[in-house]
């Protein structure tokens, strides 16, 4: 307009102009580095990823003392998988601009494992001291709230998942003392089940512990058995003998309490043992 | 009609009560069970379906308890006293059957020609 601004950008222009490329300059880099942050960013969800699908059944034990038992079942529960980021972010070298960006509240997900490994006593060698600060109480506790499927970590029987595998292990390093209480009860089945010689070769069914029911069993049978050859040809003609066995596939020849299980083992010597033919596959009970 | 696992069961049923008969030191019902999940289902007689491992009644004793309340040979054994019995090992179902501080089992029991009996009622 007038001769000031002349002057005025003469000497403003020059700083402006320097300004002004200062600024386009700034915001420029700017630019970049936002799109290299992005671009860090989408690399360090990666290697999140990478390092919880690597460190799953190595950092567990950790949470569980840094953490609250129960936050290690929920695997989407955020405050874990990012303080166990964060840890391993720490050692993971990274070459990353800036600060350490927190990652989004990722889920931590747990792989399932082709073939789950066999629980071995000790997997990890040095942070089992960490875990060792426990009271025994507590991974009593969690024999019962840990699994879910109900199955207890002593019995060790096969894990389907890798995260449920990977807590059997923990408690296996702190409960030693759950696999012997197992035992006597394994030991006593097989003995039964080894006089269980006649067996049906359909689905055998052990639902029961064998050792409660065979005393009931021998009591129910001695009650059944001494009065049935007795009393029954002197007084009750509904009872078996005087009957003759009408069906075909199920009678022992006309037992009159045919209890001729396949099934308990009968060991006791004052009860005497049903009638020899025992057809395998079925069974007729009189009651 | 074979059972799907995992569905509901449904079937008209009839309930039957059998008051216990003592003998001596037993308490008798006067009947006979075969079946079970850990028996052969192939070898029942009675069943519809040859895989089913149900309990059924393969012989009601003449002038028994269960005779008297009704119960016939034949008929599968869906529950007693509210136990479940369409699930169980042969042994089972004779415990639930036997229990000596049990002087009364009501069972529900069913039988093929129950359903028609209702339809055609209904008709």
């Amino acid at each position: 307009m007038s001769g000031k601004p002349k002057a005025e950008t003469s000497e403003g222009a020059g700083s402006k102009t320097k300004v002004k490329e200062q600024i386009k300059t700034i915001v420029e880099d700017l630019e970049t580095v936002l799109g290299d942050l992005k671009d860090v960013a989408k690399e360090l969800k990666e290697v999140v990823d990478q390092i919880d699908s690597l460190t799953c059944d190595l950092k567990l034990e950790e949470e569980m003392t840094d953490s609250s038992k129960t936050d290690t079942l929920n695997s989407s529960s955020s405050s874990t998988t990012t303080t166990t980021t964060a840890s391993s972010l720490e050692k993971v070298k990274l070459h990353s601009k800036g600060q350490i960006i927190k990652p989004p509240p990722a889920v931590l997900t747990v792989l399932k494992k082709p073939k789950p490994p066999p629980p071995p006593p000790r997997l990890t060698p040095v942070r089992c001291d960490s875990s060792k600060t426990l009271p025994v109480g507590i991974p009593l506790k969690l024999n019962g709230t840990l699994l879910r499927n109900g199955v207890l970590p002593g019995t060790q029987t096969k894990v389907p998942n890798g995260d449920v595998c990977c807590i059997s292990k923990n408690i296996l390093d702190k409960v030693p003392t759950s696999p012997p209480l197992h035992r006597p009860d394994k030991d006593r089945c097989p003995q039964a089940t080894r006089e269980r010689v006649r067996f049906s070769e359909k689905v055998q069914y052990h639902g029961y512990c064998p050792d409660c029911d065979v005393r009931y069993d021998i009591k129910n049978r001695d009650v059944h058995l001494h009065p049935g050859p007795i009393h029954t040809k002197l007084k009750s003609p509904h009872h078996c003998p005087l009957q003759p066995p009408p069906l075909p596939p199920l009678e022992n020849g006309g037992a009159c309490i045919s209890t001729s299980h396949s099934f308990p083992p009968v060991p006791p010597p004052t009860a005497p043992k049903p009638q020899k033919t025992i057809l395998r596959k079925s069974t007729t009970t009189t009651v | 009609m074979a059972h799907i696992p995992g569905l509901p069961v449904t079937a008209v049923v009839q309930r039957i009560e059998i008051h216990k008969l003592r003998q001596g030191e037993n308490l008798i019902l006067g009947f006979s069970i075969g079946g079970g999940i850990d028996q052969d289902p192939g070898q029942n007689p009675y069943s519809e379906d040859k895989s089913d491992k149900g309990i059924y009644v393969t012989r009601v004793s003449e002038g028994g308890p269960a005779e008297v309340a009704g119960l016939h040979t034949g008929d599968k054994i869906m529950q007693v006293n509210g136990w479940d019995m369409t699930m169980v090992t042969h042994d089972q179902a004779r415990k639930r059957l036997t229990k000596k501080n049990e002087d009364v089992v009501r069972l529900l029991v069913t039988r093929t020609n129950l359903e028609t009996v209702v339809r055609q009622s209904m008709q």
